[in-house]
């Protein structure tokens, strides 16, 4: 019997209290252990940070972020590329020191976990660090910590420490990576866009050259009763618009933007219990053994990827203390429908996307019992169907011809966020140069501006109606124009949406006014909010979708308020009062206050 | 530094004569009460300051200010905003003719307004400012309708308040007798803002707030105002003389702290008019509760402060909630323990009660604190 070692070396990538792989520390001697390669995610930061120390003018360099964003494996590379000779970082060395290359007399050394040094540890390490950080001492640094850390590890040292913490704080604040005085960087890990590194991490795994190890097995050769490994990592090559590959990295893209960072070590945990996931009782992730007896026995309704993803195949309390199915499980993928699904999946249709493994073959005969006898079956059947509608979500291509006219097709609809596809349209098309926002999701966004501003609900699309929200305990609103806002050219305060730099962040609607970007003011149109304006341009009402979105409109709708006041020098016409006319907005002068007549 | 209050200035005379809680008042001020809230606090200084702007009336270090201020009743505007049934059902009546809605609406408030109505024009005044058009009038009845405050609670209509951005929006707390005249009432104008005005005429920085106040909340020319004037009767002078409360102590930190805040609050010129009140209400209620708690301390003569300990979680962390429910108990205690020391300090220094106690007569004690405290 085949038993492919590099099935063992993953799960200890995965989700079980053994994975020691979690931490990059253990990488390396698991991997000389199983004889497998670590997996390695090609970051362009370790090439840049390499550059950085061959330079004529090298610095000191911090790398923060959460656990998990890659600190230790990125310093540990930096180490491979730089040593000339055998050196080897080994686990238990908490600093290490490697001769800066071509310097005589000069060191770099990397501190694997600032948090892990004691006290009496960072005192002494402390005044080399503070000189190196303000440019003053001979040696550099490469410092692995968490901000929280970082940050009291100089605030406890104030008196000593020349305003270094202040100047991280601020760094930090303000995401900037370069020191005033060009003395060190700050690269902040958890800020990187992952958006980039998904396919990485994918390809790392499913591209793994260990799974050579597979041949001769049985179960990969046979075709009816395929290895339900070998059939995960099938599902996961896959790269078109229809590809689970490709809606994971829209919800891991539409997370980050919704301030939900999942960090490398999250994504690796991740693909590993979609590809090895087992919900049979006993252990939550396949062995060989395992794989091959679900195989024989057709038991693929245990091995589902699309389930794994949400990890299914682990218990309640798990699943939650691991970021990424926390992340995931609030798309609500699989409880969320429509008519069509859902009426397709019961009666079948050839409109759905068939699996040859996890389809029709788990599938069909529970719907048939069900169909039968309903009342005896509804528990299995509705649990099957939740995996059904999450094959379906991972399944379709939203931006396929036959999708794009049909509202219902849309797999996003099997999620929370019906907008999903238009919020990717609409970041994608910001992130990327020469490429425009559909006329369509800009005019829907407008659209639910207004109606939230005016509380009207109207269908003026064209520019946005900044109005002052009503304050507390005020009574019934009546809204009073402040300014128009719209393309550049046309208004005195304009309305645009800028590119992004593809850092992952949401994009955002900016409203400034003319010649004034000193005051412009931004909405971040997050993922959640442009859930939200697409809903209200639907016919939602603005406070029953979040709360908290609309306090965000609020705050801008203030913002931008006082922006247009203070570029009027506190001049403004006097106010108009809004009012609707056949779904259209129109402004009508106060007439008590329009003075224009008295001449 | 501190300035700890030395000794308090005399209550203006018989103000303080039949007060149930006359120690208390002689601590804080006449008078702080619980059920007044931050925002007609505030919405009664604004009152004031419209009628004695800050700064007029300088503060003596022997004497307490005493004088007079006039709130105004607006009743027509009043009327029309609160208490007018008419005015939009007839703008939007289409078998009344658009040129006859002015005299049908006129006709119909008339009655409503005065029943005895003997065919005189109460709101002959508006036909100018108005051109007898009701759509003007419903929309400006309108817009200000959306500055009223509170709306949740469904009040009698001499007691409900718009935000105030200029001197016409002033809306004082009245009573209507059975004979229909108005006087003021305390049940939201309980004299809390007469101390918060004088807290701020008191404080080292009552110039620039005087003008800041005049400038950003009670400015004539601020939009919304111009709608309250033009609802006015410009005849219609009729208002109630009432007297200024009693706030004890010439100066106090707990002044300048407020007055600092409520500068810093006007001084953001970027934040439209509409939207200072809300913040300022937060701050002046957060002060009050401050200086509460100081000046009992300070008349027990404790040293150091009692932290006020506000659980945001809304209980979802019990050892928070613990800990505030423990602070304010202990706040509670101090006020208590203040009005003992208060009481005993006075009846120390007292040659009656020290004669009283000395015969051991109860009768002369009696009249002792008879004359101290009024009981």
């Amino acid at each position: 019997m085949t038993t492919n070692l590099l099935v063992e070396f993953l799960g200890s990538y995965g989700p079980q209290p053994s994975s020691n792989n979690l931490y990059d520390e253990f990488v390396v001697d698991t991997a000389a252990r199983t004889g497998c390669a670590p997996l390695e995610i090609d970051q362009p930061l370790i090439g840049e940070l390499e550059a950085l120390f061959r330079s004529e003018r090298p610095v000191s360099v911090i790398l923060t972020g959460t656990a998990g964003d890659g600190k230790t494996y990125a310093a540990r590379k930096l180490v491979e590329a730089l040593a000339d000779r055998e050196e080897m970082w080994t686990n238990t060395q908490k600093v290490f020191e490697l001769p800066l290359p071509d310097r005589i007399r000069r060191h770099i050394r990397f501190i694997k976990d600032l948090s892990e040094l004691n006290d009496s540890d960072k005192d002494e390490i402390f005044p080399s660090v503070r000189d190196s950080l303000l440019g003053e001492g001979s040696d550099l640094f490469v410092i692995c910590v968490n901000d929280g850390h970082l940050l009291k590890f100089f605030r406890d040292r104030e008196g000593e420490g020349d305003g270094l913490h202040h100047r991280i704080a601020d760094m930090l604040r303000k995401e900037e990576e370069h020191d005033p005085d060009g003395n060190f960087r700050l690269f902040n890990m958890s800020r990187q866009s992952h958006q980039h590194l998904v396919d990485k991490i994918i390809d790392a795994i499913v591209l793994h050259p260990g799974w050579s190890g597979c041949t001769g097995c049985p179960a990969l050769a046979s075709v009816e009763n395929r290895c339900p490994i070998r059939c995960n990592l099938d599902i996961l090559r896959k790269t078109d618009g229809a590809s689970m590959r490709a809606r994971l990295k829209d919800m891991i893209r539409m997370a980050a933007a919704d301030r939900q960072h999942l960090s490398i070590r999250q994504l690796l945990l991740l693909v590993v219990n979609i590809v090895l996931g087992d919900r049979k009782p006993g252990a939550a992730l396949l062995t060989c053994r395992r794989a091959r007896r679900r195989a024989s026995n057709d038991d693929y309704a245990e091995t589902n990827p699309y389930a794994n993803a949400f990890g299914a195949n682990l218990g309640e309390r798990e699943r939650k203390q691991y970021g990424a199915f926390a992340v995931l499980s609030e798309f609500g993928v699989g409880f969320e429908t429509n008519n069509f699904f859902d009426h397709s999946l019961l009666w079948g249709s050839d409109e759905l996307p068939t699996c040859a493994f996890y389809g029709d073959r788990i599938f069909d005969l529970l719907r048939n019992r069900y169909r039968a006898n309903p009342d005896a079956h509804v528990r299995d059947f509705t649990r099957d169907m939740v995996d059904q509608r999450r094959r379906l979500f991972f399944s379709i291509d939203p931006d396929a011809e036959e999708n794009l006219g049909t509202q219902r097709r849309d797999p996003w609809n099997l999620s929370v966020f019906k907008h999903g596809a238009d919020y990717i349209r609409l970041a994608s098309a910001l992130s990327a140069d020469g490429t425009r926002v559909p006329q369509q999701i800009r005019r829907a966004l407008v659209r639910a501006l207004n109606r939230m501003m005016t509380g009207e609900m109207t269908n003026t699309d064209d520019r946005i109606w900044i109005t002052e929200p009503s304050g507390v305990y005020r009574g019934r609103k009546i809204p009073l124009l402040v300014q128009h806002a719209g393309p550049k050219g046309k208004e005195s305060t304009y309305a645009s949406l800028p590119k992004t730099d593809g850092n992952g962040k949401a994009p955002v609607l900016t409203i400034a006014p003319l010649g004034r970007t000193d005051l412009r003011v931004d909405l971040e149109l997050r993922p959640t909010m442009v859930e939200c304006l697409l809903r209200i341009g639907e016919g939602a009402l603005p406070a029953s979708f979040s709360s908290e979105c609309l306090q965000d409109v609020e705050r801008f709708q203030l913002r931008a308020t006082s922006a247009v006041l203070e570029a009027s020098n506190s001049r403004l016409p006097p106010p108009q009062q809004i009012a609707m006319s056949a779904g259209t907005l129109q402004s009508r002068p106060i007439d008590v206050m329009d003075t224009e007549d008295d001449w | 530094m501190s300035t700890t209050p030395t000794t308090p200035l005399p209550a203006p005379p018989s103000l303080l004569d039949g007060a149930d809680m006359r120690v208390q008042e002689s601590i804080h001020g006449h008078r702080f009460l619980q059920e007044q809230e931050p925002f007609m606090v505030v919405l009664e200084a604004l009152a004031v300051c419209a009628a004695k702007s800050l700064g007029s009336v300088a503060p003596s270090d022997a004497t307490h200010e005493a004088f007079h201020y006039d709130l105004p009743h607006r009743r027509k505007m009043r009327f029309l905003l609160f208490q007018d049934r008419h005015l939009e059902k007839i703008a939007k009546d289409d078998t009344i003719h658009d040129d006859a809605k002015w005299s049908v609406w006129k006709e119909r408030v008339n009655n409503q307004f005065d029943s005895d109505n003997d065919g005189q024009d109460h709101f002959a005044y508006l036909d100018a400012v108005f051109d007898c058009r009701i759509d003007s009038l419903t929309q400006a009845v309108q817009l200000l309708q959306s500055m009223e405050l509170d709306v949740m609670h469904n009040r009698r209509w001499t007691s409900r308040f718009l935000a105030v951005t200029g001197p016409d929006m002033i809306c004082p707390d009245l009573r209507e007798s059975s004979n229909r005249s108005w006087s003021p009432d305390r049940r939201f104008f309980g004299r809390g803002g007469e101390l918060v005005y004088l807290m701020l005429n008191r404080s080292r920085h009552v110039q620039p707030l005087g003008r800041l106040i005049g400038d950003r909340l009670l400015n004539p020319d601020d939009p919304m105002n111009r709608i309250a004037n033009a609802l006015s009767d410009p005849n219609e002078t009729k208002g109630s003389s009432v007297h200024v409360g009693y706030l004890p102590y010439r100066r106090h930190d707990a002044y300048d702290r407020l007055a600092e805040d409520w500068l810093g609050i006007l001084q953001l010129k970027r934040l439209p008019n509409g939207h200072l009140f809300e913040p300022l209400f937060r701050i002046t209620g957060l002060n009050l509760v401050v200086y509460l708690a100081e000046r009992a301390r300070e008349e027990v003569g404790a040293q150091g402060t009692e932290p006020i300990v506000a659980d945001l979680t809304d209980g979802a962390d019990s050892q928070l909630r613990q800990s505030a429910k423990a602070h304010l108990n202990r706040h509670r205690q101090a006020a208590n323990r203040a009005v003992r020391a208060f009481i005993e300090r006075r009846l120390e220094s007292d040659d009656g009660w020290k004669t009283a106690r000395d015969l051991g007569s109860p009768s002369a004690a009696a009249g002792a604190l008879r004359q101290l405290f009024g009981f």
